[in-house]
């Protein structure tokens, strides 16, 4: 099961960062699911990535990409792990954050891989990402993933 | 049958595949405001294009994000008049679903592109997938969001 972000960044400044001006509790609930993304990618967990959607949630990248369902998602993350991208790390900070009601919000990042070892993103790797979350059992996860290249350099296609 | 009809019978035909598979029931009303979009666009009217947006929508174009429906109607007015005059839009429903129990909130994917004036075909390159977040508001359908990406590698 995911577990479920620190809704508080007491003693954690770089939580305060990430944040933001999005600083209300409910934002701050919301905003835990791209950090639970963050985390296990960090790790390169697949199931970890798969259990962040919901069971039937979607998953659209540059590319040929279109995965329906945390089974294909956590397939198709586990052998991106094993071949490519083996190693690397994700970020993003929230640049807009809409509730549609109590239950479904919409959060825009600008973010992007982490090439191994890297600790900035490479112009080639630059997104911006729609995370559709709809929170259910108490517990936010996302519906529907998408991210698109930002800006003319950036070039990765999967 | 007149010209004018025996262009309507054609258009309306054409039109009908717009749905896909979605063509009644509460996912092609979901659906409409993408052939919404299309019309719009196709009319090159940016007054009524923004409209299908909710107050606070917003649209990722091209490597432009734009939020809020006076940023979309801007917009749009420029680029009806210049890079999209005579465009159209082409494009499938993958997926619809919707996100609330009460049936008033939505997603739906499509795939497809722009094609510009002078052109016939979308260029494959040009080929992208696209999230529409539609929300019910006041009994109508708006269009919250809307993401496309490139599909060719």
């Amino acid at each position: 099961m995911p577990t479920t972000a620190p809704a508080t960044t007491d003693g954690n400044p770089g939580l305060d960062s990430y944040y933001g001006r999005f600083t209300s509790d409910q934002e701050k609930e919301v905003l835990g699911v791209p950090l639970r993304l963050v985390t296990a990618w960090a790790h390169n967990d697949a199931r970890g990535v798969a259990d962040v959607f919901t069971e039937d949630g979607i998953l659209i990248l540059p590319g040929d990409v279109y995965k329906s369902g945390r089974d294909e998602i956590r397939a198709f993350m586990a052998a991106a792990y094993a071949g490519p991208f083996k190693g690397t790390g994700v970020t993003g900070n929230p640049v807009d954050l809409r509730f549609v009601n109590d239950t479904i919000a919409l959060i825009r990042t600008h973010g992007g891989i982490l090439a191994a070892g890297e600790t900035e993103i490479d112009p080639e790797l630059a997104v911006l990402s729609t995370w559709v979350v709809t929170k259910t059992d108490g517990q936010w996860q996302l519906a529907a993933y998408q991210n698109s290249p930002r800006g003319a350099g950036a070039t990765l296609r999967w | 049958m007149s010209t004018k009809a025996s262009s309507l019978v054609g258009a309306a035909k054409n039109w009908a595949t717009s749905y896909s598979s979605f063509t009644n029931g509460p996912k092609a009303a979901v659906l409409s405001v993408s052939l919404r979009f299309r019309a719009e666009w196709e009319n090159n009217d940016a007054e009524a294009f923004a409209d299908i947006f909710t107050e606070n929508g917003s649209i990722l174009v091209a490597d432009e994000q734009l939020t809020g429906r006076e940023e979309i109607r801007e917009y749009f007015r420029k680029a009806f008049s210049g890079v999209y005059r005579g465009a159209r839009v082409t494009e499938e429903p993958l997926e619809i679903r919707f996100l609330s129990p009460e049936k008033d909130v939505a997603l739906a994917i499509t795939q497809g592109g722009t094609v510009l004036d002078g052109e016939t075909d979308l260029p494959a390159d040009r080929e992208s997938r696209t999230t529409w977040v539609i929300v019910k508001q006041l009994g109508e359908w708006k269009l919250l969001s809307r993401q496309s990406s490139p599909l060719a590698s």
